[in-house]
């Protein structure tokens, strides 16, 4: 059925398509005019209705051939349509892109100014390298163009055709050219020039701002427009003056750019001043104040968009300068028919604005969105007042009478976001909560016990509610009613909560407790409930004081960190201020994947020579060693420190195969003992790691006895549960790894324990177990010390830890790539033809037996080969493993 | 440096216009915004709006709303949000100069149009120019005028999004393209019209005090006119700029926190004597917008809850509303919305003076009375008693 929608749908189109080509060739070339003296052709609603079923997504790159006839035509919208079909559709029909070069040439040389842009923009937008010399000739006239507007359609296509081949533009003398364009006398060439610039030398920092270009685009920025004030004001930010009236003139220079209508300009202009006084932190204060009121003015009439941008850095601004806005909260409430994107984020700049003198009207504020009705909002507000209540005391007996009037009203979604809450804030003051008393009994029916306020009721229940009359009477009821709640982490708490009520109302709680035993420790139950159970009913059996002991130091209060994400670079997210990492409260690393401008294209390049039989020995080798060697990094990174330990006993052996059943290591995940979780960085193995597939990762595993259990490709994140047993004291290993393509970060949980039939842990064999799990790390360091040696005198030669690829091919075979190599003598330096093209190198010999083996790469001629310079080629034949790890 | 720029209709999630200027994120793009916004509504409910900026797999996607069409850019660049925005918001402001007004119907006529103006707003991803007039030379495509059918056309972008409900005043420049620069006969009238749009923003505490107002304005002007005419407007002179308000001092007048002007105003007089002389460009700007907080609020609400003592699960409740503005001025069309607890069971309403033209319901699905007066004198009060019945709740232990 399916399919043959699919290609019901897909012969219509086709249909379509065919229709519109015979249309294209029988209407007639001509041209009317029309009363207004503009031309107009039959063909244009043709090609405007082929540009519609482009959008629409249909194929129409059959239609190439006719569309380039179309083009060479009078009708200005018609040329300009067909046009943009020739832009997107060159790729498809890189052989017929001949055909439309010809109207190219004729239309550079228009004398109409703007169709000669638009034939220029158009022939530099085809990404097609095959045609770059006819576009750098004409980039190269048309630089010079009596027209600014060709100039800086020329300026913007200099980049296109950058990307395209950049080799092409950076050998000529196009770069200086541009410079020199810089003083031309057309604003907007100008800026194009600047932008230009900036792209095209991204790699050594964008164009060069020094004293004279910095003064020169400052005197003249009133001439740009808006958008080109942005970028400019963004590439000013790059100029460090170095006396600090300087910084003053500038600064009162651009002083009414805070005020300019376009947000953008605002904002880069606050930017650059911030980047200014950076290190003049005397006028910090001042300069926050001369920014408060536009931002103040942005977030009341912008647009929700603008509002919630704004919202962003207001929340960075109070994180640096908390007073700020201390006496402005009221600009930050809630406004009628706002969205809710803006809502949730003002109340996130609400909770740090809030001071000793605001918070109660703070408070009392968001306490009424809690009612609302929007759900979203009614969370975010109970869990900021909240937050505010812990970071300012004197707020938190409030706080608290505001939320058990609020229980009072009993609105179930409302009732269980306030429990869950609730914990937290009777940690910060156990002894303020008598209020809460006479409500818990009432609220019970109202709390929906199957979401996560479940748990935390029953951990109120136990904490306040142990003296009140009703407790063991709710409890019972929950115990009775069990079958219906069926989540772990809810029965979790009720052994817990009636075992403690057991220990303070024994009388009353004996049947309902011994009911509940009963019930969870039933075969059938979750696994972690049934041994909780357990350990509590025999510790109740057998050690009633202990148990006494262990619940009443429950109450010990647990503070609530504060977690910032950009805590280990201080200062870092003013620097990237007006920016999406904002948005997105994270340095631009960890979002923005390539910041290579053309990564789809090159990826295609890529493919394209593995495909072609000029295939380079270096890229088909380095597979499956750069695989080894993720691997190898990947584990010789879990462990940052350990203790010196006996090193020879620990050793994995092979699983067998009735201990790696599913439902056995699920069980011995939730019950082991964490015992270590780390996140690391992978090397830069470039595009490999995105290709890596599961199977390869798995297969090196296995060469080290670590196998798998499960494995799966959630997106970006490769998944992998892995497990592994030592030899002599059959402690099993269990290892939650998250790898991250994009991040190239991986993630390691690890955890040990004992298979349940060797189970029931005593203190010594806990003990035990956390030396195995050093050992465990201690194996992965050890992996780490492994040293290459030279095969005839066994001088040490190299670090396994330098070793970059082992793809490469030497004289005598196979050789490895190091990044440093130890005790050896350089020689002479000459040129040789590799396999890879000609480079300058130095043979390299071991110092104690004077053997050749191998050489340092001086010098790589090819840009691509360059990575090469300063590294070691190591022959595999010549060296060794230093006791054969 | 945005990668694609496109326009969606959220009802068939048709990609109405696709433009993509650096081909470095997927071709997709729309199809995988629109399943993020299905599935952030899935998750997170159809009453929560989602935030504007998506990352998916590495591509930034900007969006915005303008009268109900999804005006998006991806981006694989750091960029400022802010210029991303202003931009998107810009290219529906020129749609509308261009088209006359901005709707699905409009951007399927004009499509040929769109892409000659997106051609020259943005290359590779830079904006270029978004000036009315000097686009008009480059744009050889003439509008195809939409019909106008339940639009309403407010040119109030700025104030258009937090809701407010303009309607259609007599004197709105609507629907007509401002560039017909091929068609000399036909609009040769000299016309510009200016608005003065404020809002006025109050929160009050539940006793009927002021807790904060402030008023949002902004001056639009949409020109028509021909040639560089100058026009100067001027303020009445006892208005000052003071950057603290905590010290505004009635000998000053009205006191402006903060104000800013259009690039095309000469606001070197405003500071001695509020004039501003303006060099309209044509289309639609906003020559000045200005943020004034203040006390002096046109209607004070007051609002009281009596409990009836003979039946325990009834409450009245009381609003007043007094008018503090010359009696020579009316409002129109106020509406005063009451939100009720979730345990009414029923309501009815009696007005207790003047029925005149005014008009109470009660939605019970939103649980909520609205109460519209369409002439409300200046220096009256009317009030309106709201007789609400309660649904108890008996709790058992």
């Amino acid at each position: 059925m399916a399919t043959e929608k699919v290609s019901f749908l897909e012969s219509q189109q086709s249909r379509e398509i065919i229709e519109l080509s015979q249309l294209l060739q029988e209407t007639s070339d001509n041209v009317t005019t029309n009363p207004s003296g503009l031309s107009l052709s039959a063909k244009r609603p043709v090609v405007k209705k082929i540009l519609e079923a482009m959008a629409a997504g249909i194929d129409v790159s059959s239609l190439f051939g006719n569309v380039v006839k179309a083009a060479s035509t009078k009708d200005l919208v018609l040329k300009k349509l067909a046009y943009i079909y020739i832009s997107t559709q060159a790729e498809q029909n890189a052989d017929l892109v001949i055909l439309a070069i010809n109207t190219f040439q004729k239309d550079l040389h228009d004398e109409n100014l703007f169709v000669r842009g638009l034939a220029l923009r158009t022939l530099c937008s085809m990404r097609l390298s095959e045609y770059v010399p006819y576009m750098l000739e004409s980039l190269n006239s048309a630089l010079k163009d009596s027209s600014a507007y060709v100039r800086k359609t020329a300026l913007i296509s200099c980049i296109k055709v950058f990307h395209l081949s950049p080799k092409h533009v950076l050998d000529t003398t196009l770069i200086d050219q541009l410079y020199k364009t810089l003083g031309d006398r057309d604003s907007e060439v100008v800026a194009n020039c600047v932008v230009a610039l900036n792209e095209i030398l991204h790699s050594q920092g964008g164009m060069t701002v020094n004293k004279k270009i910095a003064m020169y685009l400052l005197q003249r920025i009133r001439d740009f427009n808006e958008w080109h004030q942005c970028l400019i004001l963004n590439t000013l930010v790059r100029y460090q003056p170095n006396e600090d009236n300087e910084i003053y003139d500038i600064m009162n220079l651009l002083d009414d750019r805070l005020k300019h209508h376009n947000s953008g300009v605002q904002l880069a202009t606050m930017k650059l001043f911030i980047y200014l006084t950076i290190n003049i932190p005397e006028i910090h204060d001042d300069l926050y104040k001369r920014v408060r009121e536009p931002l103040l003015t942005l977030l009341s009439l912008g647009n929700p968009e603008i509002a919630y941008s704004c919202l962003e850095h207001l929340i960075l601004l109070v994180k640096s300068t908390p007073q700020l806005f201390q006496s402005d909260h009221k600009q930050f409430y809630r406004r009628i028919k706002e969205p809710s994107f803006v809502t949730l984020k003002k109340l996130e700049l609400l909770q740090d604005v809030a001071t000793d003198i605001n918070a109660k009207e703070i408070v009392d504020e968001i306490s009424c969105y809690i009612t609302s009705g929007n759900g979203a909002i009614a969370n975010k507000s109970i869990q900021t007042i909240s937050n505010i209540a812990i970071r300012i005391g004197s707020i938190l007996t409030y706080s608290l009478e505001i939320f058990i009037k609020l229980l009072e009203i009993g609105k179930d979604n409302i009732v269980s976001g306030i429990i869950t809450i609730l914990e937290d804030l009777l940690n910060e003051s156990p002894d303020k909560f008598d209020g809460l008393l006479s409500v818990l009994p009432s609220i019970w029916a109202s709390v929906d016990l199957t979401s996560s306020a479940g748990p935390a009721f029953l951990n109120l229940l136990m904490t306040v509610g142990n003296t009140l009359p009703e407790t063991p009477y709710i409890l019972e009821s929950l115990i009775e009613d069990i079958e219906n709640y069926p989540d772990a982490s809810f029965r979790l708490q009720l052994l817990n909560s009636s075992v403690a009520l057991f220990l303070l109302r024994p009388a009353e709680c004996k049947d309902m407790l011994a009911k509940l035993f009963k019930y969870t420790t039933k075969s059938t139950e979750h696994l972690e409930v049934r041994e909780r159970s357990l350990f509590l009913y025999q510790l109740l059996r057998f050690d009633i004081e202990t148990a006494k002991k262990i619940f009443d130091s429950r109450h010990e209060t647990t503070k609530i960190s504060n977690k910032n994400l950009w805590n280990t670079t201080k200062d870092r997210p003013l620097y990237e201020f007006n920016t999406l990492s904002i948005t997105h409260g994270k340095p631009s690393e960890q979002f923005i994947i390539d910041t290579g401008p053309t990564f789809y294209w090159q990826n295609k390049q890529e493919i394209d020579s593995q495909l072609s039989p000029t295939l380079e020995f270096d890229t088909v080798m380095s597979y499956q060693p750069e695989l080894e060697l993720f691997t190898d990094h990947m584990l010789t990174n879990l462990i940052i420190q350990v203790n010196e330990h006996n090193k020879d006993t620990f050793t994995l052996s092979i699983v067998n195969p009735i201990d790696a059943d599913a439902n056995v290591f699920k069980s011995c995940w939730s019950k082991f003992i964490n015992s270590d979780q780390l996140e690391i960085s992978l090397p830069e193995t470039s595009m490999l790691v995105k290709s890596l597939t599961l199977d390869d990762i798995e297969d090196v595993f296995k060469d080290s006895n670590i196998f798998t259990m499960a494995s799966g490709n959630t997106g970006d994140v490769l998944k992998f549960f892995l497990y592994a047993k030592e030899e002599n004291s059959h402690v099993l290993i269990l290892c939650e790894l998250k790898i991250n393509i994009h991040l190239a970060s991986a993630n390691i949980n690890i955890k040990i324990g004992y298979l349940p039939e060797d189970e029931i842990i005593s203190d010594a064999q806990e003990t035990e177990l956390f030396k195995h799990s050093q050992d465990f790390s201690h194996y992965l360091i050890t992996y780490s010390e492994r040293i290459y040696t030279c095969s005839k005198c066994h001088t040490h030669l190299a670090e396994h830890k330098e070793l970059i690829s082992k793809a490469f091919q030497g004289r005598l075979g196979r050789a490895y790539l190091f990044n440093a190599v130890e005790n050896v003598c350089l020689g002479q330096k000459e040129d040789r033809t590799l396999i890879t093209g000609v480079h300058t190198v130095k043979d390299i010999s071991c110092i104690g037996c004077n053997t050749v083996i191998g050489w340092k790469y001086v010098h790589a001629f090819q840009e691509d080969q360059k990575y090469k310079e300063n590294k070691y080629i190591v022959e595999k034949a010549m060296i060794l493993k230093e006791n054969n790890w | 440096m945005i990668s694609q720029f496109f326009i969606l209709s959220p009802q068939r999630g048709d990609t109405l216009i696709f433009r993509d200027y650096r081909h470095d994120t997927p071709r997709d793009t729309s199809d995988l915004f629109l399943d993020k916004l299905k599935t952030w509504h899935k998750e997170h409910g159809p009453d929560q709006d989602p935030p504007p900026i998506f990352n998916v797999d590495g591509v930034q996607i900007l969006f915005t709303n303008i009268q109900g069409l999804y005006f998006v850019c991806t981006t694989k660049f750091n960029v400022s949000t802010f210029m991303t925005f202003e931009l998107l918001d810009r290219i529906a402001s020129l749609i509308r100069d261009f088209c006359g007004i901005l709707s699905e119907e409009c951007v399927r006529l004009n499509s040929s149009l769109i892409y000659e103006l997106l051609d020259e707003v943005i290359d590779y991803g830079y904006p270029q120019t978004t000036s009315t007039d000097q686009l008009k030379s480059v744009i050889y495509e003439e509008p195809v005028l939409a019909k106008k059918e339940n639009i309403i056309i407010d040119s109030i972008t700025k104030l258009r999004a937090h809701g407010t409900n303009l309607g259609v005043s007599s004197n709105k420049p609507i629907s007509k393209p401002i560039v017909n620069s091929h068609d000399e006969g036909r609009y040769k009238q000299n016309e510009v019209f200016i608005d003065i749009i404020e809002r006025i923003v109050a929160f009050f505490a539940s006793d009927g005090m002021t807790i904060h107002s402030e008023i949002n304005g902004s001056i639009q002007i949409k020109s028509y006119l021909q040639d560089n005419s100058e026009i100067r407007i001027t303020l009445s002179s006892n208005m000052a700029h003071g950057r603290d308000t905590y010290n505004s001092d009635d000998r000053f007048g009205i006191m402006f926190n903060d104000y800013k002007f259009h690039e095309s105003v000469d606001s070197s007089d405003f500071e001695g004597h509020r004039q501003m002389i303006i060099f309209p460009p044509e289309g639609e700007i906003t020559a000045m917008i200005y943020r004034i907080s203040g006390d002096n609020l046109p209607f004070r609400i007051f609002p009281q809850i009596l409990d009836v003592p003979e039946s325990p699960n009834k409450i009245d409740i009381i609003i007043r509303i007094r008018t503090d503005f010359p009696e020579d001025k009316i409002a129109t069309k106020c509406t005063v919305i009451v939100p009720l607890p979730h345990i009414t069971q029923s309501v009815s309403n009696e007005h207790l003076d003047g029925f005149a033209d005014q008009s109470a319901r009660y939605d019970s699905r939103v649980r909520k009375v609205f109460w519209t007066i369409n002439k409300l004198k200046g220096g009256t009060e009317q009030s309106l008693k709201i007789k609400v019945g309660l649904i108890f709740f008996w709790f058992y232990h």
